[in-house]
């Protein structure tokens, strides 16, 4: 065995997928089906619903109502993304594998978490979810969050609620008094929103800013949405006939990454890690688009 | 005024008084003569027994030492050994082309620090994915992803 196996993929497995847990956090905002095991290529995902449990009626069928199937599951097709790091072996002469692996684990989870990211924000779309109002980043403010979920229980759109704001929503809300001066959270002007700029849960929401978030050419400033509006599946691809090193790490959640290692006949040693993700619409009525204009 | 024989009556009764006042005091004095010797016996006895205690003890005190600076000895002794074993296992490591593992007690901390990391590389190495494997994995990081 080497003195070190920092370049293992064992290793980098861990690494990546121990930053992705913390930079995809808003997969605890839509329902998931995380199975690395998965290997079909659409995954169905049951909805995290907004409904409630039925009284027993023996009249209505008894345990024959159930609801509607269509609206307690969706299935998406999962694509395979990938981030791979090319070194020559002039680098790794020179450099080592602390440089390699400084190289590719930080860009990995930043390539992954940002095509994630861009796969989800495609799906707000008119045509997915028609509902939406049109609120200037300037009118943004806790009046307006209230608003929003509202709107979000008249829909009955499920638990927990999420608010996606792009930065200039994200940084309205930030310099709202309600939320900066008050008693928010119970500790006012001294608090996370204003010392770190996070912002816990305002109104039920779990707000999430994501500053790359695509105005869909249709004005797109942010969304409020239950859980069951967006389904989300991550599997891993199949790597039984690469011919170099794989490992894989998945956590308890089931999130996974695979990632492989090998040099080719050029010469040049390639790191890739991989997963397989979907996602697609679940509930359309639990999401609510923020227009620009 | 009281006759003779009266006077004479009171005086006797007031000499027997003091007759018996007189035994009194005696028999108390002498009690407290008696108990007193008592006491001293004791205390002397006490500080015999003390005595006795404390030479048992010095003689005890000296046996250990003598055994400490036996024991002193036999350990030199032992650690001279062991590392002239070591020398001459580096010796006949080296004849055969082997790197010695360890040359000093200082060598051999550090070998047991070097075995004890790579324990935990290939038992990560070993691990199945999942949730086990990465909280191996968080508990030894710093191990696993040090490079050279």
């Amino acid at each position: 065995m080497s003195n070190t196996i920092a370049a293992s993929p064992n290793v980098l497995a861990e690494q990546v997928l121990a930053g992705l847990r913390g930079r995809l956090a808003i997969l605890s905002a839509v329902s998931t089906n995380l199975t690395p095991t998965a290997t079909g290529k659409t995954m169905q995902i049951s909805l995290v619903s907004g409904g409630a449990a039925k009284e027993y009626s023996k009249a209505n069928g008894g345990y024959h109502e159930a609801d509607d199937a269509n609206l307690s599951a969706a299935t998406v097709t999962l694509k395979h993304l990938h981030s791979t790091k090319a070194f020559s072996p002039d680098e790794i002469s020179e450099y080592g594998e602390a440089y390699m692996v400084n190289a590719f684990v930080p860009e990995a989870i930043n390539a992954l978490v940002k095509k994630v990211h861009a796969e989800m924000a495609a799906l707000i779309l008119n045509a997915n979810y028609s509902a939406s109002e049109v609120i200037t980043a300037a009118n943004f403010n806790y009046s307006q969050v209230v608003d929003l979920n509202t709107d979000l229980n008249d829909a009955k759109a499920g638990d927990p609620r999420s608010l996606i704001l792009n930065g200039a929503y994200a940084g309205a809300i930030r310099k709202d008094a309600t939320l900066t001066s008050g008693a928010f959270n119970g500790v006012g002007a001294s608090g996370p929103l204003v010392s770190t700029g996070a912002f816990g849960q305002v109104v039920g929401f779990n707000i999430f800013e994501f500053t790359d978030l695509p105005t869909n050419s249709e004005n797109l400033g942010g969304f409020a949405m239950g859980a069951d509006a967006i389904v989300a599946g991550f599997s891993l691809p199949n790597a039984s006939m690469f011919p170099g090193e794989v490992s894989q790490a998945a956590d308890a959640s089931g999130l996974s990454v695979q990632v492989l290692k090998s040099q080719g006949t050029d010469g040049i040693v390639r790191f890739t890690a991989s997963i397989r993700a979907g996602f697609g619409v679940g509930r359309a009525t639990s999401l609510k688009r923020i227009k620009t204009a | 005024m009281a006759s003779i024989e009266e006077q004479f009556l009171k005086a006797q009764a007031e000499l027997t008084a003091a007759i018996a006042e007189r035994c009194d005091l005696q028999a108390n004095f002498e009690k407290l003569v008696a108990d007193n010797d008592t006491a001293l016996a004791a205390v002397k006895a006490e500080a015999e027994a003390a005595n006795l205690a404390l030479t048992e003890a010095k003689a005890a005190l000296t046996a250990l030492e003598s055994d400490k600076a036996e024991l002193l000895k036999q350990i030199e002794a032992a650690m001279q050994g062991q590392v002239s074993a070591s020398k001459e296992a580096a010796k006949i490591a080296a004849s055969v082309g082997c790197k010695p593992a360890a040359l000093s007690p200082a060598d051999e901390g550090k070998a047991d620090t070097q075995a004890s990391a790579e324990d935990i590389r290939k038992a990560f190495l070993g691990m199945k994915p999942g949730p086990d494997k990465s909280a191996f994995f968080a508990a030894h990081r710093a191990i696993l992803t040090a490079t050279r």
